[in-house]
């Protein structure tokens, strides 16, 4: 099992993501178990997101994974800026997270 | 919530791709993408896209096309699937194993495909399915396989056959692919479908249960009628009992093991029904191995089998207990048979009685015996067969108490037994003894004439006592016992017989004790026994019969002087001497040897006799009339019972004879010869000469004139009983309706004996002719007691 997963923007942006955090994502952990492509290559394509937009997603996949460990600790919360909540939201939706 | 900056102008989602809302292409990509993963191409698929292709489709609303779509598209990939892959395996030429592993296998690749697709659905489950209210993707497909599969009816067909035919094999006790069948009746459970019941919950059933099971419940039912028909054949319910019991042992070690759990009791339930509902009975009533005989040659094992299965259809086993019932009377009854007289009947006076009575005595006892020991066995087998069941024990002891109270004489000859019993109580070892009495109380727990018995008992208690002189171990607690089981007043006359020959030998010490200090032996002792009349057999005692015989002087001597001893310590006490019931011991030399002649008190009086009487003189037998005022009865009786036996030869008489003439001559036998130095004179009838060496000490039956006697005595004691508790009940209740005064009198009285209800009735006609009570006024089936 691979440690880390890269995720491309559609404006072509890379982010490298341990897998544990991508499994957030109902979505992202299907497409690395099953015996698709993506799970040979590690790269999964998000087309329809932009680099700023996958950029908060991967901070909230950290964010999320990171304080699951501690059920019991006080969250910090998490900084949405509010131009891109609406996009966030199709995201979440998308991503099953 | 972050704070939004009013300037900050929010950006819509970005919109999606420019392409038209054109379902068709995009279910192209997903129905070649559906394609390649059955054909195990997925990992040149992206997983994106084919999400992506899911999510807007039902982001565009055409979650059910897509559905249906999917659906249909499973559906064909099946219908190919059997057309290739799983028909061609469906002939006779194929192993049947292997066409259930290539289902299996389909099913397990088809599997892994649907949760493929299910996985790149996930959306469309997410948002469509549930809204929808339909299955998810992975269940849709367990459907499909399901039903476009196993459902298919040819598919369905040959698939039953083959497990149901592999089934047989286990039970023809070949060997088949148990991995494969297994993995089968897995898959099949597996296949569940959720169903709303019209109440409203929700049902799941597998396939297994809807379609399987129920086949081979009927498969099973076929091949247990065939075992069924050729057992029946046999008309043995001991082979019947034993295969079914293979055969459910092999049912249960082979065949339930392959099933589901479910499935078990469904099968029994089969058996119960086939092998036992309609034919249990008719098993139970083969001739000639029935139940009834099963329990006659005691068969532990088919008569266990027999209790079991019994006991699977009917819990209280009602039939079985019929045929034990009928099982047990049989033999008890047969036992009967040795109680009737096999002898000719031959016209002989009281020789003949007297035959007949220790006849009567010795089948009595073979009778309780064989009855004790057929009840021991059957406790064997109540232990070892019917788990020790107290229903099916008071089955075994209504058949006693039926057989035992249909034999008219039971009463006297329980307490026969018992008396044998502790007669020889200081041969035997401890435990036979307490044997003996346990049997016998328990046959005793089975009379319903409580009230003869004791009558007997007493009787027979009586002559022991008498005998022995001293009380046994045995004896006490016999009755200690009987005076548990039946209350105080049963035991009351009992008890104070043995109090009497306790006292008599205390008294016994006391009276050599007065004459030692006197200085009063003549060379004769007397040990009188005390009876205190009221307690013992009123025909031991009785009055008239009191015989008033002459004795010798030194012995009527000592009887005085115990008289004032006697009165001495008892002031106002009557003593009467009943001569006829004790014996007297005599030691005498003949022919240089010392003997002591133990005889009945008139044989020693008529010894005594010739105690003055020359070497060679004579006593005519009207001489030895006049001397002791013995009668003529009596007095040949005892004579004879020291001339006639060989053994007690002590007394000769001319002319040597068996009948007693006043002028025959009596002699001492000078020839008399015995290695024995105590010798024991007991009675001899004349003419029946044997036997009854013992006579004196054992109580016999009675003749069926005595019997008739005791039953009119015990009938008359019985109607006093029943006065008594008439009179006990209406005095509490004062008032009291017919029935329930004649149920109450029988609930007081049937511990002691069976009252007769139209007895009770002409008692009450009695008591009221007395005055005792009256009939009520307003109600003549109202009695009211009259102070």
């Amino acid at each position: 099992m691979q440690q880390h997963v890269t995720l491309v923007s559609s404006d072509g942006f890379e982010f490298i993501v341990s897998t544990e955090a991508a499994s957030v994502s109902g979505t992202l952990k299907a497409s690395l178990s099953d015996n698709f492509i993506e799970s040979d290559t590690r790269k999964i394509v998000l087309d329809n997101m932009t680099g700023e937009l996958l950029e908060k997603v991967c901070d909230y996949l950290m964010y999320n994974y990171k304080y699951s460990k501690y059920p019991n600790a006080e969250l910090p919360e998490f900084e949405i800026p509010p131009e891109i909540a609406l996009q966030l939201y199709v995201a979440a939706d998308y991503l099953n997270v | 919530m972050s704070t939004i900056r009013p300037r900050t102008k929010i950006k819509p989602p970005k919109k999606q791709d420019k392409t038209e809302k054109d379902f068709n292409t995009t279910w192209e990509t997903l129905s070649n993408a559906i394609d390649e993963i059955f054909k195990r191409n997925s990992s040149k698929l992206s997983y994106e896209q084919l999400y992506r292709a899911q999510y807007v489709l039902v982001l565009w609303r055409m979650g059910a096309q897509l559905y249906d779509k999917t659906a249909d598209k499973l559906r064909d990939v099946l219908s190919a699937i059997i057309k290739t892959r799983i028909m061609p395996l469906m002939s006779s030429s194929t192993d049947s194993s292997l066409f259930l592993q290539e289902i299996l296998t389909v099913a397990n690749e088809f599997s892994i495909a649907v949760r493929m697709i299910s996985d790149i659905m996930i959306y469309c489950d997410r948002v469509y399915s549930k809204e929808a209210r339909r299955p998810i993707i992975s269940d849709m497909g367990l459907y499909m396989l399901r039903t476009y599969v196993l459902s298919v009816p040819e598919v369905q067909r040959y698939l039953f056959n083959c497990l149901l035919s592999q089934i047989n094999e286990i039970r023809r006790g070949r060997s088949i692919d148990l991995h494969a069948f297994n993995a089968m009746i897995q898959f099949m459970q597996s296949l569940t479908v959720t169903s709303i019941t019209p109440g409203g919950a929700t049902q799941v059933s597998s396939y297994y249960e809807d379609e399987f099971e129920p086949e081979v419940v009927r498969a099973s039912a076929d091949y247990y009628s065939t075992i069924k028909d050729t057992l029946l054949q046999k008309h043995d319910a001991s082979v019947y009992f034993a295969e079914l019991d293979s055969t459910f042992k092999q049912e249960e070690r082979d065949v339930f093991k392959l099933l589901a759990e479910s499935t078990h009791p469904q099968l029994i339930a089969t058996q119960d029904q086939i092998f036992f509902q309609e034919n249990l009975e008719d098993v139970f009533n083969f001739s000639p191995v029935g139940l009834q005989h099963i329990i006659s040659l005691f068969d532990y094992t088919s008569a266990r089998l027999a209790y079991q299965f019994a006991g699977r259809v009917d819990l209280d086993r009602v039939s079985f207990k019929q045929h034990l019932y009928n099982a047990v009377y049989a033999e008890c009854d047969s036992y009967k048979s040795v109680l009737v007289d096999p002898l000719p009947l031959v016209d002989d006076g009281t020789a003949r009685t007297k035959v007949k009575t220790q006849e009567t005595t010795h089948k009595a006892f073979i009778w309780i015996q064989k009855l004790v020991t057929y009840k021991r066995k059957l406790e064997t087998l109540l232990e070892a067969s019917f788990d020790n069941s107290n229903d099916v024990q008071a089955t075994i002891d209504e058949a006693f108490i039926s057989v035992i109270n249909s034999t008219r004489r039971a009463p006297e000859f329980v307490s026969l037994y018992l008396d044998d019993g502790i007669r020889r109580s200081d041969k035997l070892p401890k435990e036979e003894l307490s044997n003996i009495i346990e049997t016998g109380l328990s046959m005793f727990k089975y009379l319903k004439d409580a009230d003869l018995f004791q009558t007997y008992y007493q009787k027979h208690l009586a002559k022991r006592l008498l005998n022995q002189r001293v009380l046994t171990e045995a004896d006490e607690l016999l009755i200690l016992k009987l005076k548990d089981l039946q209350g105080v007043t049963y035991a009351h006359s009992m008890l104070k017989m043995c109090d009497d020959v306790l006292i008599s030998e205390v008294n016994k010490a006391d009276f050599e004790k007065y004459q030692a200090s006197n200085s009063m032996a003549n060379g004769f002792s007397l040990s009188p026994l005390l009876l205190r009349e009221p307690f013992w057999p009123t025909y031991l005692l009785d009055m008239t019969k009191r015989e008033q015989i002459r004795f010798p002087d030194e012995v009527k001597e000592l009887m005085e002087r115990f008289e004032q001893f006697y009165r001495n310590e008892h002031d106002g006490r009557v003593l009467n001497w009943v001569a006829g019931l004790g014996s007297g011991e005599i030691s005498t030399i003949i022919n240089g040897r010392t003997y002591d002649i133990i005889a009945p008190t008139f044989g020693m009086v008529i010894l005594l006799q010739f105690n003055d009487i020359e070497e060679d003189g004579y006593l005519t037998i009207d001489e030895l009339e006049e001397r002791t005022n013995i009668g003529q009865e009596d007095l040949s009786k005892h004579l004879l019972s020291m001339i006639l036996p060989p053994r007690t030869r002590i007394l000769r008489k001319e002319p040597m004879n068996s009948t007693i003439s006043g002028t025959d001559r009596v002699f001492l036998n000078r020839e008399f010869v015995s290695k024995q130095r105590k010798i024991r004179v007991a009675l001899v009838t004349p003419k029946s000469g044997a036997k009854s060496n013992n006579e004196m000490a054992m109580n016999q039956a009675e003749t069926e004139e005595e019997h008739e006697n005791t039953l009119s005595k015990v009938n008359n004691a019985r109607e006093l009983a029943v006065d008594a508790a008439i009179i006990r009940v209406m005095k509490a209740n004062k008032s009291m309706h017919h029935t329930a005064l004649v149920m109450e009198v029988i609930r007081q009285l049937t511990r002691h004996f069976e009252p007769d209800v139209i007895i009770i009735k002409k008692r009450v006609e009695v008591l009221i002719d007395k005055d005792y009570l009256e009939r009520s006024c307003e109600d003549a089936s109202v009695y009211q007691y009259k102070a």
